[in-house]
């Protein structure tokens, strides 16, 4: 038996709240499920992108013939959650005698309504006490998400990140997620690949990470093995709906595995760079996600066999020998970020990064990596990432 | 900030997919108690179910589809034949002796054994416009059951059979798990017993 094979069945601990509604109709779901949360008015939280798609309209749509009043429909959210909207939103849902919040759209969207939630049902002006380590109490309002093609990564996650700072607690998991294909279609080519790169970053972080258990490969496995097949059908036809779909899936079950696994460090040099930069995570990902893989080829770290299993699919992996597969699942997984190349820049050096803030970038990165990886190291990533020199 | 660029939206409702449901419902629920004479697959499967036993089959939520204003104008005793289609409600009852009845849409003053509710509008329409059989919305979680399960799975295979009598073979295919073989169900049978349902369910 292959020792790298082997997973920890003891000593982990393991969280998946939210419920997954995926599929066709699954909208039309949304008046059943904030019955069975003993709510029927939400508030719609929403960004002016996600107005602009048309996509308020179809949920408008999927609560004919039912006994739901929407409460507002919240849309002034562009590609930032602060908190003066959060306060904004939050009267709003006072005002109206609203009792569940629905998220329409991902990333800043969800933070806003995670940040609304707390502010409504702790009874908070502002979000000051939480920063400051305050534990959320709990339970907070019913919040079902509705991701469109746009994603952060944390919309599974039990965090959330409002005016650049991050709080995270348990509460913060929303309570149902809703899939619907008429609504996880992309926006473009790079929209996808952006969602695409942190989910295919955050799924293969939970498989290479040092201390896997089952549960987190449960969810790893599957958002590998849907990514693999449909990311790049999604990323040329962004308005495919089955792909769309897909993809979104696999956000949802990466972020769920992510936010168990812990980030990795192609994760934590990705939000580093966003951080110094101002430029997108997903496109930081895109780039640096194949060269953070080469790095982990170089490296004597083992890699289990899960990780081809998962890229390859079951023919693949049987057609590869048992001693090949580690090397050869970095390597597809290289090859699978490698041609996000055809919606994001090839190099950081495209993206017109500047040179001389990538030794800050790497000593930033190792210090929030608490010593799991040293500043040499993700320099060296860095230096390549920049020139796009595997 | 001014709360009126955020106005509260009332949804509308569908009235055509209402009404094709509401005459679904009817004929479906209107055609099961003959089937149940005519073919003993139905028979035999009805008469698993308890004496005193009351079924419905509806669409979610209730508030939201009350039966049509002519129903309650109507006494109980003539809404309860379900002679024209009330609501979004099938209701079936199964008496002291056995025999199956329909009775209408209305549910007030009824008790109900086993409910089968679909969770949406669209769920309903998935089903009723053959694009998933009802098997296949079974399995996709297109409905809720409230009552005992293995009585919800002999309804299930009464609605496949009931089904074949009522639908033409193409549109049949569509809507059951295994449209019967000719060893199954003869051909000859088949349209007589279409017939017959047709004649006794809709004659009043």
């Amino acid at each position: 038996m292959n020792p790298t094979s082997t997973q920890t069945t003891e000593n982990f601990e393991f969280l998946f709240y939210p419920k997954v509604v995926s599929g066709q109709c699954a909208l039309e779901n949304l008046p059943t499920e904030l019955a069975g949360n003993d709510a029927q008015k939400p508030l719609v939280i929403t960004s002016q992108a996600v107005a602009r798609n048309g996509l308020t309209k179809i949920l408008v749509k999927a609560f004919y013939d039912s006994a739901v009043v929407i409460g507002a429909i919240y849309d002034p959210v562009l590609d930032y959650a602060g908190i003066s909207q959060a306060q904004q939103a939050a009267r709003l849902f006072s005002e109206r005698g609203c009792d569940a919040i629905i998220a329409l759209g991902g990333g800043p969207v969800v933070a806003l309504a995670k940040a609304v939630n707390v502010l409504v049902s702790e009874r908070q002006a502002t979000l000051q006490p939480y920063y400051n380590g305050t534990p959320i109490a709990g339970p907070l309002k019913p919040l079902i998400v509705v991701p469109s093609g746009a994603s952060d990564g944390q919309e599974a996650m039990p965090a959330m990140t409002v005016d650049n700072r991050a709080i995270a607690s348990e509460s913060l998991y929303p309570g149902v997620f809703v899939l619907d294909g008429r609504v996880t279609i992309g926006d473009s080519p790079s929209c996808v690949a952006e969602s695409g790169a942190i989910a295919l970053a955050q799924a293969f972080t939970a498989l290479t990470m040092e201390a896997p258990n089952p549960m987190i490969d449960a969810l790893a496995h599957p958002s590998l093995d849907l990514l693999a097949r449909y990311l790049l059908p999604a990323v040329r036809r962004p308005k495919d709906k089955a792909a769309g779909l897909a993809v979104a899936n696999a956000a949802v079950l990466a972020s769920a595995a992510c936010a168990n696994s812990g980030t990795g460090s192609v994760f934590v040099l990705g939000e580093a760079l966003a951080a110094a930069t101002g430029v997108s995570l997903g496109k930081c990902l895109g780039i640096l996600l194949p060269f953070a893989i080469g790095a982990l080829r170089q490296s004597s770290r083992p890699v289990r066999d899960a990780l081809c299993l998962a890229v390859a699919g079951l023919e693949g992996f049987a057609a590869i020998p048992a001693q090949e597969r580690p090397n050869k699942g970095l390597e597809m997984a290289a090859a699978l970020a490698r041609e996000l190349k055809v919606a994001l820049p090839a190099s950081l050096q495209a993206l017109r990064v500047q040179h001389h803030l990538l030794d800050p970038v790497a000593q930033a990165a190792a210090q929030k990596s608490a010593g799991r990886f040293t500043a040499a190291e993700c320099r060296a990533i860095l230096g390549r990432a920049w020139e796009a020199n595997a | 900030m001014n709360t009126s660029r955020y106005p509260e939206i009332k949804p509308g409702q569908k009235w055509i997919k209402r009404f094709y449901l509401a005459i679904m419902l009817w004929t479906v629920g209107k055609a099961i108690p003959v089937a149940a004479k005519v073919d003993k697959e139905v028979k035999k499967e009805i008469d698993k179910l308890p004496n005193n036993f009351t079924l419905r089959l509806m669409v979610l939520p209730e508030r939201a589809f009350p039966p049509f204003f002519y129903a309650k104008m109507l006494p109980a005793f003539v809404a309860d034949k379900g002679l024209l289609p009330y609501g979004l409600q099938m209701i079936l009852h199964k008496d002291k002796e056995g025999k199956l009845h329909y009775q209408g849409a209305d549910p007030r003053g009824k008790k109900f054994d086993l409910s089968m509710a679909f969770k949406s509008l669209e769920a309903a329409m998935m089903v009723f416009t053959f694009r998933e059989s009802s098997p296949t919305g079974y399995a996709h979680d297109r409905f809720v059951v409230e009552g005992y399960l293995p009585n919800a799975t002999i309804f299930m295979r009464v609605l496949d059979i009931v089904q074949v009598y009522l639908l033409p073979k193409l549109i049949a295919r569509l809507a059951v798990k295994r449209y019967p073989s000719w060893s199954e169900m003869s051909p000859l049978k088949k349209h007589i017993n279409r017939i017959i349902i047709y004649v006794r369910a809709f004659t009043f």
